[in-house]
């Protein structure tokens, strides 16, 4: 009985070992591989920056004005700066709101390529290189045929750069 | 007394052996035998050695800067740019060699790896086996002139409409598409004064992320791309960072990031196989 039980012991052995051997078998084939090693993929940074940028702190804006009469204008310059390792381009959307900026004789907003107001600039596809920069000069105007009903109100101005980048694009 | 016994058995046993042989003996008159001697078995060799198409030859294929280490940097990416660049491969042994297995593995700790793959995710790969007339072996110039005309190739495929509407139905449907226009590719090089008609043997095409495929890579389903004995293989990777208009991820999510990659290929041999 026990010789029984050592030789079905041995059988079931020997069939594992017989299944290990097949498994095994599969894998013996001559392979060889190669590698390259330490391929970079450095993605680049594409950040438009403003000189007084909403998020700074403090954070500062570009027009401050009080007790504007009708003809009043304030020109002030706006630095746009590539902050990022890509080269861009630019569109300036600029808006104003308010009271002062609604009705028949809204406050006016406009870009100037020099300080006195005088060169229009272009404010769409305007590209800047890495870490280049330029100043722009936005005019803020209360047009003469402002009424009374302006009188007393107040008016907001935003000015936004949106970027892309001008590689593939 | 038993030990005696025991010899004494042994030695009669003998005796009939002996006896056994003399009665063999007797049947013995002709004879005759032929033999065969001094058979070998010799293994072939399977073996590869790689480098890429640079100078030096030894380094990684893609990297960001030019430097004495290379001068064939990438630069820094941006969404639609697309680089190849070629490895080649000389089987230095003796037997066939089959390609059956394409991995890239991303480098690193595992937030780096983490980061590889989410390029991985945007990043659509080639790799491509050139093929030439004869098994002509290109030089440098000629090689990186096929280099570029496949950047060019990648650069109008993939940012074109028909790749961008498939890829935001399926990637499946997209890399099928880019893989039939690279093997109906062909290009003419000149190659030591010769022009030499530069086509794709076989191709993959898939996401960076489904070349790793959680480590498993792919299996190879190129049955063209054998490596006969001692020759050179041509392995054009090419990788196209893809725009996120109308799919899922988002460029922006990678900006600034850097990561790393390695590209593996193994082999088996073609005999019995």
């Amino acid at each position: 009985m026990a010789n029984l039980k050592k030789t079905m012991a041995m059988a079931m052995a020997t069939t594992a070992l017989g299944a290990t051997l097949i498994a095994g078998g599969s894998f013996a084939i001559f392979t060889s591989s190669v590698q390259n090693t330490g391929n970079t993929f450095a993605a680049g940074t594409l950040k438009i920056g403003l000189d007084k940028e909403d998020t700074d702190t403090p954070y500062a804006k570009y027009f401050n004005l009080t007790n504007w009469a009708p003809g009043d204008s304030s020109i002030q310059p706006v630095v746009v700066s590539n902050e990022g390792t890509l080269e861009l381009r630019y569109d300036l959307a600029l808006a104003v709101g308010g009271d002062l900026g609604g009705g028949t004789h809204p406050v006016t907003i406009k870009v100037y390529s020099d300080a006195a107001g005088t060169i229009a600039l272009t404010a769409t596809d305007r590209v800047l290189a890495v870490g280049a920069s330029e100043t722009i000069y936005v005019k803020v105007e209360f047009p003469k045929d402002a009424g009374n009903e302006y009188q007393g109100k107040s008016g907001t101005a935003s000015i936004k750069v949106d970027a892309e980048q001008t590689k593939n694009n | 007394m038993m030990k005696k016994k025991k010899l004494l058995i042994t030695a009669l046993s003998s005796v009939v052996l002996l006896c056994a042989a003399i009665g063999g003996g007797t049947y013995a008159l002709f004879t005759s035998s032929a033999q065969n001697t001094g058979s070998t078995f010799a293994s072939g060799t399977l073996s590869l050695t790689t480098h890429r198409n640079d100078v030096p030859v030894e380094g990684p294929m893609f990297y960001t800067n030019d430097s004495d280490a290379g001068r064939m940097g990438t630069g820094l990416w941006a969404p639609k740019d697309t680089h190849t660049r070629a490895m080649l491969i000389k089987n230095t042994g003796t037997l066939d060699a089959k390609l059956t297995d394409l991995v890239a593995l991303p480098e690193g700790s595992s937030d780096q790896q983490a980061a590889a793959l989410a390029f991985g995710e945007q990043a659509v790969v080639t790799v491509a086996a050139l093929a030439t007339p004869g098994g002509v072996t290109l030089n440098a110039d000629a090689l990186n002139q096929v280099n570029e005309a496949a950047d060019q190739l990648f650069k109008t495929l993939i940012n074109g409409p028909s790749f961008t509407k498939a890829m935001a139905r399926s990637g499946q449907e997209a890399f099928a598409i880019a893989r039939e226009a690279v093997l109906d590719w062909t290009y003419r090089v000149n190659n030591n004064g010769q022009t030499v008609e530069v086509s794709v043997s076989d191709a993959y095409v898939g996401s960076l992320k489904d070349l790793y495929n959680g480590g498993a890579g792919r299996d190879a389903s190129l049955p063209n791309l054998i490596l006969p004995a001692k020759k050179t293989m041509h392995l054009a990777y090419n990788v196209t960072f893809v725009d996120d208009t109308g799919l899922t991820f988002d460029n922006d999510a990678i900006q600034g990031k850097s990561v790393n990659f390695t590209f593996k290929n193994t082999f088996e041999q073609v005999k019995n196989n």
